[in-house]
């Protein structure tokens, strides 16, 4: 162990602690915007808004992949799952689901997000 | 004495060829294995980076361009034997991107081996991150940048911990 610790200098320490605080500073800038309750889910296609309608309101959407394919999104009881989809990873089908605002489901072949949103679309002010 | 000299040369340059072949087999090796590992990956083909280990031996002895070959080389096999098109996008960004950052901080002296394979690792995986989020369309992705960052520290240390052993055994089959 401690022939280990000589092969690393000072700078490297610094150079470690220096990306342990910015992504400290990352992790709570994302954590104050995740302060909300979630509102509504957006699917986006390819950055392209195709579903945007209150978490609240229950539906199965079959969502058209960018390059063809499907996904189907189920909304229900305020939680959002991807039920179905044939990409040949299945990635999307395997998240778990969810249900919490900044919450993300991803289709990557067939570009496809889905996201909830919370009141605050813009971080403006954080009243406590 | 000229041709003892020659026949040196040659044989050092085929023994560079060798080694260097066995470290594309290497890091292939090491990225087919994380591929398995049951890490949940926003999207496929997100890897940790095991294979800057080979990498980064080869960077420390023979230097920046025979390590952008055998970087190019394995992502290119890789992509080509396991991949698609969105693995070998993240693969070779950050591959690319890591080894870039790794030979500059190389010839900063103050940084050991163990720090510039740490900044490797954290490049590579930022650089997947800011990667996906531009595939995405959406920043929404970003809020695991800081895990990917840690991650990167760690799997950056662990390959340069690695990379020293690896090291160690080319300098003596070297000459």
């Amino acid at each position: 162990m401690n022939k280990q610790k000589k092969s690393m200098k000072k700078f490297d320490i610094l150079l470690l602690i220096f990306i342990s605080i910015a992504a400290l500073i990352i992790s709570l800038f994302f954590m104050m915007k995740k302060k909300e309750v979630a509102e509504n889910v957006i699917i986006k296609v390819n950055g392209n808004v195709i579903y945007n309608k209150s978490i609240k309101e229950d539906n199965e959407i079959d969502v058209k992949g960018f390059y063809g394919g499907h996904n189907l999104v189920q909304i229900k009881n305020g939680v959002v799952n991807v039920i179905e989809a044939d990409c040949r990873d299945n990635i999307c089908k395997n998240t778990a689901p969810i249900k919490e605002a900044g919450q993300t489901i991803v289709c990557l072949p067939h570009k496809v997000l889905v996201e909830i949103t919370g009141t605050n679309k813009k971080l403006d002010g954080v009243v406590r | 004495m000229r041709e003892k000299n020659e026949n040196k040369i040659q044989q050092n340059s085929v023994k560079k060829v060798a080694i260097c072949g066995l470290f594309v087999a290497l890091a292939m090796i090491f990225s087919y294995v994380e591929s398995l590992l049951p890490i949940p990956f926003p999207f496929p083909g997100m890897r940790l980076g095991f294979a800057n280990i080979a990498v980064i031996s080869i960077l420390y002895t023979y230097g920046e361009r025979d390590a952008f070959s055998v970087n190019l080389i394995r992502i290119i096999l890789m992509a080509m034997i396991f991949g698609n098109l969105h693995s070998f996008l993240f693969s070779i960004s950050g591959g690319l991107s890591s080894l870039v950052v790794m030979t500059i901080l190389r010839k900063i002296p103050k940084f050991s081996i163990i720090g510039v394979s740490l900044a490797g690792g954290v490049t590579h995986n930022i650089v997947q991150i800011i990667l996906a989020i531009f595939i995405l369309g959406s920043v929404s992705i970003g809020y695991l940048l800081p895990i990917f960052m840690i991650l990167g520290i760690v799997t950056g240390i662990i390959c340069g911990i690695v990379a020293k052993i690896f090291i160690r055994h080319i300098q003596r089959a070297k000459d």
